[in-house]
């Protein structure tokens, strides 16, 4: 059992398409609320709440490895002052984009008030942690539009 | 002064004759020697080849006291580079007999290094059928149930 704790989830993976034995321990559930923890992107205690949507911890884990780790942060494209700057933060089982726009702040920063933001994606995650659903925010001619795709894991 | 020295009896019935430091690495050895003082003791489920391994590893990890106080017998950096040519020097059956002599006699560091090396046997495997063939493990699967698992594993890293 100490072993499989030392496993990356694909090591797993492979380790539960050997035989059955394997597989039933390979994709026991503690083993893959480890491998929640261990990919660092949301606290332990949220990790638990969010079992509540989705089939296993091992579907979670695809979430959070396929998806949510590669695209959480602030991503900057060339002028950051033109509104090019998006933060990319976790939500309930999703993943939220939005887009800073470009104001003008007092001699606190942004903790004199709220700053201004527009949204831009989600990601949902899928009940079985694949499968995930993406809107993007935009504008058709004078109204704010949802469009809808899905979106596959980001291979790192 | 001498040192005391315990008997531990392999499954052949072969005895080794340790220093008590040594082999007190062992937490199970360490209550028998308090629990039956001056008797040889019999590992029956270790091997005399896997027994003079464990034996190796604990004559190297023994912390002696000098009496100058606590002093390792090697620095904590060689002690890591030693371990892993100690490991890797094993074979794979051998590797887990002795994971498995770890985990009986309680040498939590000794289970640490072989549950590790293991690990990173496992990582090394491109894909299933490796494992298989490292561990010498049966394929007890169906075609489909193959082809389900496939689907349900299929993972970017």
């Amino acid at each position: 059992m100490l072993i499989f704790r030392l496993l990356s989830p694909r090591d797993l993976c492979n380790l539960s398409s050997c035989c059955k034995s394997l597989c039933d321990i390979a994709n026991s559930e503690n083993f893959w609320l480890d491998q929640c923890e261990k990919v660092k992107v949301i606290p332990s205690s949220e990790i638990v709440q969010l079992r509540t949507g989705v089939s296993s911890y091992k579907a979670l884990c695809r979430f959070l490895v396929e998806v949510m780790k590669p695209l959480v942060g602030v991503w900057v494209y060339q002028k950051p002052e033109f509104g090019n700057v998006v933060y990319v933060m976790p939500g309930f089982l999703s993943v939220v984009g939005c887009r800073i726009i470009p104001q003008e702040v007092g001699p606190l920063g942004i903790q004199e008030g709220r700053i201004m933001w527009s949204p831009v994606f989600e990601i949902i995650c899928g009940f079985d942690g694949g499968s995930t659903k993406f809107f993007l925010n935009g504008r058709d001619r004078k109204d704010s539009c949802l469009f809808l795709g899905l979106f596959t894991g980001i291979e790192n | 002064m001498s040192k005391k020295m315990i008997v531990l009896k392999s499954s052949e019935g072969v005895s080794f004759v340790v220093e008590e430091a040594v082999a007190r690495q062992s937490k199970i050895i360490s209550f028998l020697v308090e629990e039956f003082p001056d008797r040889e003791l019999p590992l029956t489920n270790m091997t005399s080849e896997i027994l003079r391994k464990t034996i190796e590893y604990c004559k190297k990890h023994v912390v002696e006291d000098d009496g100058g106080g606590d002093s390792s017998s090697s620095s904590s950096g060689d002690l890591k580079e030693w371990d892993v040519k100690f490991v890797a020097e094993i074979d794979q059956p051998r590797l887990m007999d002795l994971l498995m002599a770890a985990n009986y006699l309680d040498i939590p560091s000794l289970l640490d290094v072989t549950c590790q090396k293991v690990a990173d046997t496992i990582a090394a495997c491109n894909d299933e059928k490796e494992i298989r063939a490292t561990f010498n493990i049966e394929n007890d699967f169906t075609e489909e149930e193959v082809e389900a698992i496939r689907m349900e594993n299929q993972y970017p890293i």
